[in-house]
């Protein structure tokens, strides 16, 4: 198996036990705003408090009952958050370097960056941000890329385009995806199987 | 000259020592209180807000009987040479303490500004709790940080009570403006230096207050 989790977790005073186990490298939640896709990738991160259960990646055992086997900073994640939270007060080139393990130029010139270097967040479309934030979590050569609607803010064209170098980068890190969106085209374009959150927590595969 | 001279050197000195050895306890606790949840955030924040509502003579007197001579801790100190009555380190430790609560409350306005989603990336990203604090919790804070120094600058500017109390009046050594204002009133003829004192006061406390307002306005955007 290459992701396999069985979780309890809570949302207000909502729980959900989500459970999936699949060999795909590259598989997407979908399901209603608000059901809880991005609490889900953050109890797969290991940011979310009290989170029970199993998780693993590769076979490799993250997390067991409540004992947190792989803290979140050694669960090699390349995490792209809803808005991209980049760094505010770190320019472009810090916040693609923050993780990153060797050199970048390769990112930001395929994610069109190098005219933005020095730019600060606050100086960037919503379009600029998510292409820093992805080349950031990309630069920390993840094992796990967790993309929530990493998308979102581009236009047509720049999605495909940026679909496809998230697309090449992954293949070459071996990484795999858990992708959030609402989008049709980006499910198709970045994964291989498809699963509804329902308000329990159920996976339902398409 | 002296008059005027000493007393308002003295302030600035106890002030900005104030404000430069709260800083690292405003930053502590104020990040503390933010991660602290139920009962224990009650306490601990009651407990370090005390100075505010306590009328700072009884402050002073407290400070007394903790770091006095005869004091709980005296037996500790004064082996060290650490001596508090009638000192300006006395005086420090009074402007430092009446200041210290309005410190940890901007510290911790601060630290719940900084969006908790920037810790979770940096943290997924590979950095421990501690290098998430420095590299990205102290930064973003700083403003607000700076902020609540002045404010604590300016709450030790005008410290008298505790001082009073804990140091006592000793020209050049615990004489800040508001005692040498205090002294001067005390005695014939000494209006006319407690006008000055009084305006030298005014002036401070209105750029202390000007900064603040320039270092929130500037957070703010």
């Amino acid at each position: 198996m290459t992701l396999a989790f069985d979780l309890r977790f809570s949302i207000g005073e909502r729980v959900l036990h989500a459970k999936l186990s699949t060999s795909a490298s590259r598989i997407a939640i979908v399901g209603a705003s608000g059901v809880g896709k991005t609490t889900l990738l953050r109890a797969v991160a290991g940011s979310l408090e009290g989170v029970h259960g199993t998780l693993s990646v590769r076979d490799v055992i993250f997390l067991e009952g409540v004992e947190v086997r792989v803290p979140m900073e050694r669960r090699r994640i390349g995490w792209v958050p809803q808005d991209a939270r980049l760094f505010p007060h770190l320019s472009v080139r810090e916040n693609v370097a923050f993780a990153a393990d060797g050199p970048v130029d390769h990112l930001t010139s395929a994610l069109a960056l190098d005219r933005l270097l020095d730019r600060r967040p606050g100086a960037l479309s919503g379009g600029e941000r998510q292409r820093v934030a992805i080349a950031r979590a990309l630069a920390a050569r993840p094992k796990l890329l967790l993309l929530d609607e990493p998308l979102s803010a581009l236009d047509r064209p720049s999605r495909a385009d940026l679909a496809r170098v998230l697309e090449s980068e992954r293949e070459r890190l071996g990484a795999l995806v858990m992708l959030v969106s609402h989008d049709e085209a980006d499910v198709a374009a970045l994964a291989d199987e498809i699963y509804a959150l329902d308000e329990t927590g159920t996976l339902a595969k398409r | 000259m002296d008059e005027l001279f000493v007393p308002a050197l003295l302030s600035l000195l106890v002030a900005s020592l104030g404000a430069i050895l709260g800083l690292p306890i405003a930053i502590a606790v104020g990040h503390r209180l933010v991660r602290t949840r139920g009962v224990m955030r009650v306490a601990l924040s009651s407990f370090v807000l005390l100075p505010l509502a306590l009328p700072p003579v009884v402050t002073g007197y407290l400070l007394l009987l903790l770091l006095g001579r005869r004091g709980l801790l005296g037996p500790v100190l004064e082996p060290l040479g650490i001596r508090i009555a009638f000192s300006t380190t006395g005086a420090v430790i009074a402007g430092l303490v009446v200041g210290l609560p309005l410190y940890i409350v901007a510290a911790r306005r601060a630290f719940e500004e900084v969006d908790p989603a920037l810790v979770e990336v940096a943290r997924s990203l590979g950095r421990t709790r501690a290098q998430v604090f420095r590299e990205i919790e102290l930064p973003l804070a700083r403003r607000g940080l700076a902020a609540g120094a002045v404010l604590a600058f300016g709450r030790a500017l005008g410290e008298f009570g505790a001082t009073v109390v804990l140091a006592g009046d000793v020209a050049g050594r615990t004489r800040t403006i508001p005692l040498a204002v205090y002294a001067a009133l005390s005695r014939p003829g000494g209006e006319g230096t407690a006008l000055t004192l009084a305006l030298v006061s005014v002036g401070l406390s209105v750029l202390a207050l000007a900064l603040h307002e320039l270092l929130a306005s500037a957070r703010s955007r």
